[in-house]
């Protein structure tokens, strides 16, 4: 897995560079930096699989000594401890700005707000891996953006539909009370269930899928 | 022992399907996979990487069921081209290979490095489609395998460089005793270095042979079309004529065609030959 690892940071490097840079300017703009690392979010989910549909990656990574779930596993881990490190990154800007530029008018990020909005970050991504897993990259790239950009409006009708039948409003109301009050109580668990279900669900369709 | 063992594999496809396949690989010789584009010849391959799974039948490598990962320490893999992403230059490309291959022999990489004159700093896509391939061939070799399988990695070559894989092949079945299975429609590739054929035709086996069964068993005869009556086309895997001539494949002992020297020439088929005759559409019943 440590070579996968490997081969997903060489990959990424052009990435790595971009947001190293883009951080920084964009305080310096006084632009929060939640703008790049929503770009940053979006970008990782499609370079993760990108580079390997573009070179036909897998097809030679069967050839090697690993396991279908090692190519799995890797993804996951490399997702986790590439975000973690990003948004680590992220906050150390976001103080170090807040010290030495005074003309940036938003407020500094709080560590729960800076851990939460990266709790949401794992969930956002690794509900797009396993679309990548089944399907072509060209759909579910086409998925990913179609649903980020037309899936909050559908969700939001939605809800507001349903809400005259069932009041359900007064539910997520009270739902993101509980959060509000208890933020790591529930999205700690939260985080680690949809990864857990993303990954179970990708490594059934990998194991099983032909890899042509 | 065999290498690769394939037991009556099947997959269906929408348009095509691999039927029933059995055959061998044996250790320790190079075998030639032959049969024309589209024949069944690479996903066969990537059945017996485990790529894709066969809808019945086992493959085995090494006497193991071939899904288990750590035989694949033992292969080398030749794709016609080069799966590795082209903004990597060869050092970056090594940085993870290495890494998966405990048998990884830093001194045979540099080795083959110079001996194929690649240059380690320069992009992939920035090689041309002979130096791929020496770069393919690279990272197949570099961790000493016991088994080299090869899917048409001489398509698209040019004639010098052809030879030159070739005349490799067959120095590291001297020096390294190697296996090698390697897939083609260029039969004249095999014609010099091939043990083995296995000849697969829209899915299904046509025949495995040794090389030297081929060559006494298949040949060419020729002779007036007016001669090329219903008993000889009966005799004849596959025939093609003129209003003057005929050629066609015959396979079994040319004893037969003794004394009648006057009437029909009899030559040594090759592997084209036979692959042609054999797939034919005008092929004699």
């Amino acid at each position: 897995m440590k070579a996968l690892l490997k081969k997903d940071f060489l990959l990424n490097q052009s990435f790595i560079w971009t947001l190293l840079l883009m951080l920084p300017l964009s305080y310096v703009i006084n632009v929060s930096g939640m703008p790049v690392m929503v770009g940053i979010m979006l970008g990782f989910v499609i370079g993760l699989f990108y580079y390997d549909n573009q070179s036909g990656m897998h097809k030679f990574v069967v050839s090697l000594p690993i396991t279908r779930k090692e190519v799995i596993h890797a993804k996951y881990v490399y997702s986790i401890i590439f975000m973690f490190l990003a948004f680590l990154y992220y906050y150390f800007v976001d103080q170090i700005a807040h010290m030495v530029l005074n003309y940036l008018d938003h407020e500094p990020l709080t560590f729960t707000s800076w851990f939460m909005f990266y709790l949401i970050t794992l969930m956002v991504i690794t509900f797009y891996i396993p679309f990548y897993v089944k399907f072509t990259f060209m759909f579910a790239f086409i998925f990913q953006i179609i649903s980020m950009v037309i899936g909050p409006v559908v969700l939001a009708g939605f809800v507001i539909w349903l809400d005259v039948k069932t009041n359900i409003l007064d539910y997520i109301n009270s739902f993101i009370m509980i959060i509000k009050n208890r933020p790591f109580l529930v999205m700690i668990p939260s985080t680690i269930v949809v990864i857990f279900i993303s990954w179970f669900i990708s490594l059934r369709i990998f194991l099983k899928k032909d890899l042509t | 022992m065999n290498a690769i063992e394939l037991n009556h594999i099947s997959k269906k496809y929408k348009e095509f399907q691999v039927e029933d396949v059995s055959f061998t690989v044996p250790k320790g010789y190079i075998t030639g996979f032959i049969g024309p584009n589209g024949s069944g010849k690479s996903t066969i391959i990537r059945m017996i990487l485990d790529a894709v799974r066969p809808d019945e039948g086992d493959i085995r490598i090494f006497n193991e069921p071939n899904h288990k990962a750590h035989l694949r320490e033992k292969i080398g893999f030749v794709y016609d081209t080069l799966h590795i992403y082209e903004d990597f230059n060869l050092k970056k490309a090594k940085a993870f290979i290495s890494e998966v291959y405990p048998s990884w022999d830093d001194e045979l990489y540099q080795k083959y490095v110079d001996r194929f004159e690649l240059p380690e700093r320069k992009k992939l896509k920035k090689f041309s489609k002979g130096m791929k391939m020496k770069a393919s061939l690279l990272f197949a070799l570099s961790h000493r395998p016991e088994l080299i399988i090869m899917d048409e990695p001489t398509a698209g070559l040019d004639p010098i460089f052809r030879r030159e894989l070739l005349d490799e092949l067959q120095n590291l079945m001297i020096n390294e005793n190697q296996s090698i299975f390697f897939s083609t429609h260029i039969t004249q590739d095999l014609d010099q270095i091939a043990d083995h054929i296995v000849f697969i035709y829209k899915g299904r086996l046509q025949f495995q042979k040794t090389i030297d069964e081929i060559r006494s068993k298949f040949f060419l005869v020729k002779g007036q079309t007016n001669q090329l009556d219903a008993d000889l086309k009966k005799i004849l895997k596959g025939y093609k004529k003129t209003s003057q001539n005929f050629t066609g494949l015959y396979e079994g002992d040319p004893s037969i065609f003794e004394g009648l020297e006057d009437e029909f020439i009899i030559e040594q088929a090759t592997l084209e030959d036979i692959m042609y005759y054999t797939t034919r559409r005008e092929r004699a019943k």
